[in-house]
């Protein structure tokens, strides 16, 4: 990993990871789906998802599974209003570096 | 390590955190290491570090987000006055706040020095936390000195003896290079005065004077190269080796009092 994953990117990854899936997914399959796009450490990944919490961008409701209760996180609308902003940010972002790295400017 | 111990470990570290930070991020990580399952139960230790570590980042995220929301660029109006209760805790929380960044200083030094800094860790806020450490470890350090003084004054003493006696032996052979140096140098003048004087009288004798007088001249010149060379070079050496091994000692110290 060459690139350090500031925090607004990191939060903008976990949004999308969690709003792949309409009804959202739990902490554990968030970080594994998070580990397949870039390599972080597993502890990084539960202050990101509190934060996002707190901040209303994800929901979190308990549900049953295999005797267990389960604790999904669901992307809001101020999450998902958030996430276009990510990405229409890292569209121009990304793009400009590219053409530099292209030769252009 | 096994998973209780971790967890254990977890929540105690967790300690100065409000309750309910604390026992969502246990449920957390107790509903990860269920999903993981049994098999895995080492490998989720291994990957997620150490407690120390899990501990640090809940904590300072957690700081991060009482002490100013606007640094997650984060609309705040909504966030701060959605809950009610949050405000509450946010008013009580603030003394809470100030012991967990003293205690903390010791965990966001291990914290930086750990993670690969893969979070961009300079976005967390660290600043408050250097000069309170700063203040601990000398703090520390006073109170080492404090309680080893009396073996400090006496092994110091005796270093010091012995520092002073080589300096004693330094300046003795500075002293007498210098005054032998001057003195064969005068007295080679003389020599060679007196050969001269003598030439026309007795031009063997007169001859050996001569040279011997040069002789003693040039031993002179030496002696007092010599003693030139100790001033500027080796007693500036010696200096700063001193310097640097104080300095040395200064430095180690620090290193064990944190």
């Amino acid at each position: 990993m060459v690139f350090n994953t500031g925090a607004a990117l990191l939060d903008a990854i976990v949004l999308a990871v969690v709003s792949i899936d309409r009804e959202g997914t739990y902490g554990y399959k968030i970080t594994q789906d998070v580990r397949q796009v870039i390599d972080i450490s597993e502890s990084t990944l539960y202050p990101v998802l509190r934060r996002l919490q707190k901040d209303e961008c994800l929901m979190v409701y308990d549900m049953e599974f295999a005797g267990r209760n389960r604790r999904y996180y669901k992307v809001t609308d101020k999450g998902k209003a958030q996430l276009a902003l990510y990405q229409s940010e890292w569209k121009s972002y990304s793009s400009k570096i590219s053409m530099l790295f292209e030769g252009r400017i | 390590m096994n998973r209780d111990e971790f967890m254990a470990q977890l929540a105690r570290l967790l300690v100065d955190l409000p309750e309910s930070e604390r026992m969502e991020a246990i449920r957390y990580y107790n509903d990860y290491f269920d999903e993981a399952g049994e098999e895995n139960e080492s490998k989720v230790i291994q990957k997620l570090g150490s407690p120390g570590k899990v501990a640090a980042g809940i904590r300072s995220n957690f700081q991060d987000i009482e002490s100013d929301p606007e640094n997650m660029g984060f609309d705040t109006g909504v966030g701060n006055g959605s809950n009610g209760g949050e405000n509450q805790k946010n008013a009580a929380d603030g003394g809470a706040e100030n012991e967990s960044e003293n205690g903390s200083g010791q965990w966001q030094n291990q914290n930086g020095t750990q993670n690969n800094g893969q979070m961009g860790n300079d976005q967390y806020n660290m600043q408050p936390h250097h000069t309170n450490r700063g203040a601990g470890k000398w703090a520390l350090i006073i109170i080492v000195l404090v309680f080893a003084s009396p073996l400090i004054l006496g092994v110091g003493g005796g270093a010091l003896g012995v520092f002073v006696g080589i300096l004693g032996v330094l300046f003795g052979v500075l002293i007498s290079f210098l005054a032998g140096g001057i003195g064969m140098a005068i007295g080679g003048v003389a020599l060679m005065a007196k050969g001269i004087f003598n030439i026309f009288g007795a031009p063997a004798v007169g001859l050996m004077s001569i040279g011997g007088g040069l002789v003693f001249i040039a031993l002179g010149i030496l002696c007092l190269m010599f003693s030139v060379w100790f001033i500027f070079r080796l007693i500036p050496r010696v200096f700063r080796a001193t310097v640097n091994f104080i300095s040395g000692i200064f430095h180690k110290k620090r290193g064990e009092a944190a």
